[in-house]
């Protein structure tokens, strides 16, 4: 039963003991959480009213004491409030829950009832966005909202998550949604920056967004079609975020102090084979890249027999001497020694407290907190301080202040991953499982007695008797390299509003928000990789800051007895400049095993540096128009002008507009039975990308001329100039995305059962690129208006309120969403290839979805059917790439279940991706390699079957390798196969490494337990929140090693590859919160 | 009420009008320059490239295909088999349109009026454009670089092979009058000649004489090599300085680079032509080849200091040797043996006098001591076959440019050059793989050419099909 909810009515202080005939009544209207801009206040029985400002102050004018004001709001019970003799009344509106009406921050900051919009949002209840101890705000948003899909691209503490809202529309720039703050842009970005240029190893690259603290969050919205995006224009082609914070409360000063303990694990790991070791053809090498060696269980067994005539490598790390093998005797297998060696249980503290106090002149909020994080992989860590103040002050009646300040310093320690000859995975999971890596470092001494110190020591180099290792050996990767990065950032905003009079209200609003990034990375002498081998350097600062300034002024009519209006004018400025000095250098003069000065460590020639810079501006006036007539039927119109420096000086500006329908069908019926509420609605919108500043012109560059690996430099000559490759376009256009979508919103059972639906169809055109063009123009390339990128899909989401009684309260929540993908034209016909550098590469390609997997396949003939060679094994189609697989799932779905009996709370979240295919390299690279389970299997033949050599193997043999059956019977898959068809480059069958990657998972549980008696009243504690939680707790695929989100290539458009990425993680989080 | 109004409104125009256009204007790039005070400094980029043209990985294509180096792993290996694919050609192709000729139109365009430097740039140009003329046959060259090229530029048409020539002879000749009537200077910019008149000018008419020859033009081709290159130290060059890679011997960058190993000159036919222990190497009484042999060494991995492939060793691009070359053969196709033979032992003289290349071991020793016409007649010392003297004396010209011509395209061009009418000189150097029978006659179209220009031919011609000038 639900209780029918009170009024709270409060007044406060200072009555006025004049009485005139007409005085003035000011005060302030606002609900729990805040101040309500945009309430009525209106005297009863008079046709005096007014409406609150953006601090939710009102001021009108009564003529007794008698007087009554009414005081409304959408979504919130209306309340009569008698004026007596006050002159100062501040009210508190409570929401109406029966109603469930919800509200929703627009893109400019202001409160509306989603009833009264017609657009698709999707609301995340600010406390379940991040489960306590989480830094990662991204990863909440996971599986509550239809048609957004977050992937944690790595495990890596602090790094980025790919955000998709309905699709890819684009080929360039970010691809990411654009985040609102209290109504300004708030930088999320994830750049790679030239020292980890190299989209397909580096390291994971952190998440700006991650800097937000989960504590200062108020709400948190998805806006998703491009009509709730309009006013944002050119920024808005993938969606955007809002996000309001958290200012103080009038009143009672509310303190929390929280703190808390996350326990990452590893998720998944690759399983490797413990069976076979070093070696090929069944014979143990100790130098070979391979483990397809001796069977390690038929060794004699014991110590090694070893040579200690010559050359020895002298452990550093142990006491342990390494002497040339002669004959292989021990059977100890290390592989799971080696893993753990590396990995840990990654730890997090959390501590934070947040102060909030206020009077009715102003409120003050400040919030703080630290996160000192140990990622799972021994050497990788994040440490993320900041502080948040917010404080409102009203100056006069009409004239109120609100500034805001953030600071967040960040620092962390990253691992080397990906395709990468001194990263963690490719070195380890290739490593033999007879292979002890303890003694990674040492000093070798040769045969004459020579003796290098500090050499590298991995299971191809076991002596470490060269300067080249070949790969890393993981403890060097964890141990000798270093790859920090230490953010400072600054975010503040100001705002300034004014009440002109009861229907106008104006509103400046500045921010800025800068940020500091200074990144080393570090490979002293005899790293792997042929460029890092006598060490390298680099060194980045990255300086972004960001300006943003509006000016919006608001009038609210009621026009008609029936008709409601709004209308909106604004103003904007929006500045944002990035520059980035990169300092490289490397041959060090000699073994320093610190990043210290470049110049210090190297000779002058082997150090370079270089400086880039970025600017662009952009002025905005837009405007909106909302009209509900009768409570029935709503429209709002909307509309940006741009102009932006980045578009041709004569053609710079540009106007996206929207519109949106909503009839409100049940309110035809007086009484519609189990419909409770039922609207449709109808949304149109533009919204766009512009250009990548600095395109217009062509630039002359220091050129570099290189045919093949023969590279002479004009810088090398003294100097001179070179117009570049790429021809500057003057013509540049923005990318226009134009959406159509149609839904529905219904409420059953008195509102406990809703259900939104909606069909979404856009297309984006002139979508910039580069586009190639004959050499013989004098430039190879154009960056230019050239392809056009649909999407269309559907979503869905229903919320069961089926149980709600004073102790129990449940509900379901399920949400599905689909989205498909098309590039329907790509000029110059050619692909795209977002991911540089592998062997399976995602692409756009004209006619197939965005990201598809494009690589070398098995020959089949028209039907399909593969095209066996004559030993009944699939053969390399060689007539170029084909499309194998999509990485885009066909649906996403996520069912969340919350549960709670007084004071204890329970939450679990599942969600799942279907249909998506996801290249998994690495457990391709390491079959061919020999060390994955895969291929460590034994088996006895029973019946006669031939290899890819076209041995035949007599029933009865006992052999390593696999079963097959390609098609025309079975055959032996074993090494000849594996090192054939399986491993890099040309002429491999890539297409096998791509599978399906469909997941289900238990993305989060939570339990939370509120303790409030009043015993502790007395303590001054008024109460304790404790929580226990979980995340990634179980995944459900056929993907065997890694979590399928994973990404090679980390935040982008590039998607679906997996290539000794650094693994996933599963958390266990437990949190204590006080309340005072 | 309207008082507010026209605050509010006036407010926002304000603001809207005082800021826009200028706040805007932040579009010019920060990082690079979008103009270039003088054309000047153009130059040295499009020598560079050029240097990359004439002596880059397609010129170690022309030695896989001329018995020169042998391609042993990876591209190198797939090349060497005839395996040759048309993205090979884009970076070549690449620094002749934008490294070079893209680069001239802006030169012309921004400094006009120094004449010294339209002289060179256009020299630069025709070396350029008749190698490219020389390896693809018909070539985009009259439409090629546009005035205002942008997205809806018309694709380039494929000028004539044999027009291409005839236009670089015109433009050869406007850039010699140039040269010969200019008054300004362009100093150290100039890194083949520092703006010397004369070096340009005799570079010039050996180019006109490069290109009658390989229009089988020779007659024309007699009248410019007594003004072409008259001395060893007129040579045009590309100077490596040798600090650092980047400013090092091109070939020395390739077998110093990751590319190491790929690329061998052990047991190529031209190794074995010099080596003096050969029965069939081309020393003989008068003619001790060990000393260039050596210099001419290139293991592929790691490069030989003071070697041809030495850090500092300048790579020659238009030379007196080939001036000498070019005036022999065209004399004796004249009827001139005894001419021809002149300047053959002209050039043997030079080479003997120890200066055209470097004593690598102090113990090399060389030879060239002058021909007589009887070393060429039936029995001579280079005829001992009994062939007539006239083709004598040719196929040791050409012998002669097939070794002089090293790492450049010249025994490439002559071996396609000579393939119709003069087969019987042709140096003899084998075929890389049992499966081919013809060697390669042209080097392929670049793919970004392919994709991007519709009036290229179709089918594309294949790496056996001779161009139209030697068809």
């Amino acid at each position: 039963m639900i209780r029918k909810l009170f009024l709270c009515v409060l007044a406060l202080l200072l009555s006025s003991s004049f009485m005139h005939a007409q005085r003035t009544v000011t005060g302030t209207v606002s609900d729990d959480t805040g101040p309500l801009p945009g309430a009525n206040v209106v005297v009863k029985g008079t046709s005096t009213g007014t409406t609150t400002d953006f601090d939710g102050n009102y001021s009108i004018n009564v003529q007794n004491n008698d007087a009554i004001l009414e005081v409304s709001y959408v979504g919130y019970t209306t309340i009569d409030v008698s004026v007596g003799d006050l002159s100062i009344l501040n009210i508190t509106l409570i929401q109406d829950a029966e109603s469930l009406e919800e509200i929703i921050v627009t893109t400019l900051g202001f409160k509306e009832n989603r009833d009264k919009l017609a657009a698709t949002y999707s609301k995340i209840e600010a406390d379940k966005l991040v489960q306590p101890v989480e830094n990662k705000i991204i990863d909440g948003i996971a599986g509550k909202a239809a048609g957004v899909s977050v992937n944690a691209t790595s495990g890596d503490p602090g790094a980025g998550s790919n955000i998709q809202i309905r699709g890819v529309s684009s080929l360039g720039g970010s691809s990411q949604p654009l985040i609102i703050v209290d109504g300004i842009p708030y930088n999320n970005d994830n750049i790679s920056g030239s020292g980890d240029s190299d989209a397909s190893a580096g390291v994971s690259q952190q998440s700006r967004l991650n800097d937000l603290n989960p504590d200062d969050i108020e709400s948190f919205q998805v806006f998703k079609g491009a009509s709730a995006g309009a006013l944002y224009g050119s920024r808005a082609l993938n969606g955007v975020i809002v996000i309001t914070t958290k200012k103080g409360k009038a009143g009672k000063m509310n303190i929390t102090i929280s703190s808390g303990i996350a326990i990452d694990d590893i998720s998944y790991k690759h399983p490797l084979q413990k069976s076979f070791g070093q070696g090929t053809s069944g014979n143990y090498s100790p130098t070979s890249a391979f483990s397809w060696g001796d069977r390690i269980s038929e060794r004699p067994g014991g110590a090694d027999d070893v040579d200690q005539s010559g050359q020895f490598f002298e452990s550093l790390v142990s006491d342990n001497i390494i002497y040339p093998i002669t004959q292989k005797n021990s059977t100890d297998v290390f592989t799971d020694r080696n893993f753990d060696d590396v990995f840990q249980t990654g730890t997090t503290y959390n501590n934070r407290f947040t102060i909030s106090t206020g009077n009715e002149n102003g409120t003050f909020f400040f919030s703080g907190g630290q996160i000192d994080q140990k990622g799972i992989i021994k050497s990788s860590s994040y440490k993320k301080t900041n502080f948040t103040i917010a404080t409102t002050q009203k100056l006069t009646e009409k004239l109120t202040t609100t500034v805001k300040a953030n600071y967040i310093h960040t620092s962390s320690n990253r691992t080397q991953q990906g395709s990468n000859t001194s990263g963690l995975y490719l070195g380890l999971l290739r490593t033999a499982p007879d292979f002890d890596q303890t003694d990674y470092i040492g000093n070798y001494h040769s045969s004459s007695g020579a003796i290098t110190e500090m050499r590298h020591r991995s299971y191809r180099r076991y002596l470490g008797n060269s300067d080249n290792a070949i790969y890393n050996n993981p403890l060097w990767t964890i141990n000798e390299q270093k790859n920090t990065s230490l953010v400072n950032r600054f975010v503040g905003s100001a705002e300034l509003s004014y009440q002109w009079n009861e229907h106008i209200s104006t509103l400046l609003r500045g921010g800025v928000d800068f940020y500091g990034d200074t990144r080393v990375y570090f490979w002293p002498w005899y790293t792997a990789s042929s460029a890092r081998r006598y060490g390298r350097l680099y060194d980045e600062t990255i300086g972004n800051q960001e300006y943003n300034m509006d000016l919006i002024t608001n009038f609210q009519y009621q026009l008609t007895e029936k008709l409601d209006s709004r209308f909106t004018i604004g103003f904007g400025l929006n500045d944002r400049s990035r520059k980035r000095i990169f300092t490289e250098a490397d041959n060090f003069i000699a073994n320093f095993r610190q990043p210290l000065n470049p110049s210090e460590i190297s000779a002058k020639e082997n150090i370079s540096s270089s400086t880039f810079r970025t600017s662009r501006r952009n002025i905005r006036l837009y405007g909106r128009a909302d009209f509900d007539f009768a409570d029935q039927f709503i429209l709002g119109l909307g509309g940006a002008y741009e102009k932006h420096s980045v578009l041709p000086e004569s053609d710079n500006g540009f106007f996206y507009p929207s519109v949106e329908f909503g009839w409100t069908f049940s309110k035809l019926w007086d009484n519609s039975g189990p419909v409770s509420f039922g609207k449709l609605r109808l949304a149109f919108g533009q919204v766009a990308n512009v250009p990548i500043a600095h395109r217009e012109q062509t630039v002359f560059e220091v050129g570099t001329f290189t045919t093949f690996s023969d590279q002479i430099a004009l810088e090398d000559f003294g100097g001179g100039f070179q117009l570049d490759e790429r021809l500057g376009n003057p013509g540049l256009k923005p990318e226009i995305k134009t959406e159509y979508e149609i839904g529905i919103d219904l409420r059953f059972l008195k509102n406990r059962l809703g259900l939104s639906a909606t069909y979404y169809q856009n297309e984006t055109v002139d979508v910039l690129l580069d586009i190639a063009i004959p050499p013989s123009l004098g430039f190879d390339e154009v960056y230019g208006n050239g392809a056009t990128i649909e999407n269309k899909g559907f979503e869905l989401e229903i919320k069961y309120d089926f149980l709600k009684n004073q102790d129990w309260k449940a509900s379901v929540g399920l949400n599905y969403s689909t989205n498909d993908n098309l590039v329907t034209k790509l000029e110059g016909g050619g692909v795209i290839n977002f991911t540089p550098g592998s062997s399976v590469q995602s692409v756009a390609i004209e006619g197939y979805p965005l990201g598809v997997l494009y690589t070398q396949g098995a020959l089949r003939d028209d039907s399909g059917n593969m095209i066996l060679d004559a030993n009944g094994f699939p053969q390399v189609d060689t007539g170029g790439n084909l499309v194998v697989g999509d990485p885009n799932p066909d649906w996403r779905g996520g069912l969340i279940f919350d549960l709670s009996y007084r004071k204890l709370s329970f939450h679990i979240l599942f969600d799942t991706s279907q249909g998506n295919d996801m290249a998994q390299r690495t457990r391709f690279i390491t079959s061919y390699f020999g060390t994955h389970d895969d291929v460590g299997k034994t088996i006895t033949l029973t019946e006669d079957l031939t290899n890819y050599d076209g041995t035949v193997f007599p029933v009865g043999s006992v052999v390593r390798g696999n079963v097959d059956n390609f098609g025309g019977g079975n055959v032996l898959s074993d090494e000849r196969y594996y090192r054939s068809l399986y491993g890099f480059g040309d002429g491999k069958l890539n297409e096998f490494a791509v599978h399906d990657a469909s997941w289900t998972r238990l993305r989060e549980m939570s339990l939370a337990y509120v303790l409030d008696t009043d015993s502790f009243k007395n303590t001054g504690i008024d109460s304790i929140e404790f929580t226990a939680s979980g995340r990634n707790l179980v995944i459900w695929t056929d993907v065997v090693g890694i979590d399928p989100d994973i990404n090679q290539y980390g935040v982008g458009r590039g998607k679906g590859l997996d290539y000794f990425s650094n693994p996933g993680t599963r958390t266990y989080s437990f949190n204590v919160k006080f309340n005072f | 009420m309207k008082t507010i109004y026209r605050i509010i409104l006036s407010f926002i125009f304000l603001v809207a009008a005082v800021s826009c256009d200028d706040y805007l204007d932040v579009n010019e790039n920060k990082n690079q320059l979008v103009e270039v005070p003088s054309g000047t400094l153009l130059l040295k980029g499009t020598l560079l490239a050029n240097a990359q043209v004439q002596q880059g990985q397609l010129s170690r294509v022309a030695m896989y295909y001329t018995g020169g180096f042998i391609g042993l792993q990876l591209v190198q290996q797939t090349q060497y088999n005839y395996d040759y694919t048309p993205g090979d050609t884009d970076a070549v192709w690449g620094h002749i349109y934008n490294g070079i000729l893209v680069q001239n139109a802006e030169i012309r365009d921004i400094s006009p009026n120094l004449d010294m430097l339209q002289g060179i740039i256009n020299v630069n140009e025709a070396l350029a454009v008749g190698t490219a003329t020389s390896l693809f046959g018909d070539v985009p060259y009259s439409e090629a670089i546009p005035e205002n090229p942008s997205l809806s530029s018309p694709d380039p048409i494929l000028d004539a092979q044999a027009d291409v020539y005839a236009s670089l002879q015109t433009l050869l000749d406007a850039a010699i009058s140039i040269i010969n009537s200019s008054t300004t200077s362009v100093g150290d910019e100039d890194i083949y000649y520092n703006g010397n008149k004369t070096n340009w000018v005799e570079a010039a008419n050996t180019l006109k004489a490069r290109y009658y020859l390989q229009t089988k033009q020779y007659a024309l081709a007699l009248n410019f090599v007594p003004i072409g290159i008259s001395s060893a130290g007129n040579t045009m060059s590309y100077h490596p300085i040798g600090e650092v890679s980047t400013n090092s011997n091109i070939l020395h960058n390739f077998v110093n680079s990751s590319r190491a190993g790929d690329m061998t000159g052990d047991g190529a036919f031209y190794r074995d032509l010099m080596d003096p222990g050969m029965a069939t190497s081309r020393n003989n009484a008068k003619t001790d080849e060990m000393a260039r042999r050596n210099y001419s060494y290139v293991n592929g991995d790691g490069s030989q200091s003071l070697g041809i492939d030495g850090e500092t060793t300048p790579m020659k691009l238009v030379s007196f040797e080939e001036n000498l070359l070019i005036w022999a053969e065209c004399l004796l196709r004249a009827g001139d043996n005894q001419g021809a033979i002149d300047k053959l032992n002209e050039l043997r003289a030079y080479l003997n006098s120890g200066a055209a290349f470097n004593l690598i071991n102090d113990t090399d020793t060389f030879k060239y001591e002058a021909y007589d016409l009887t070393d060429f007649e039936a029995g001579g010392m280079e005829n001992v076959d009994n062939i007539a003297t006239d083709r004598a004396v040719l196929r040791e010209i050409i012998e002669e440019r097939y070794v002089t011509g090293f790492t450049t395209y010249m025994s490439f061009n002559d071996a396609r050059r000579l393939l119709k009418s003069d087969s019987d000189v042709i140096v003899p150097f084998p075929l890389n793989n049992n499966t081919t029978s013809v060697n390669p006659q042209r080097l392929l179209y670049p793919q970004d050419e392919i994709d991007g220009n519709s009036n290229m031919p179709s089918p594309i011609p294949d790496l056996f099909s001779a161009t139209s000038v030697n068809q």
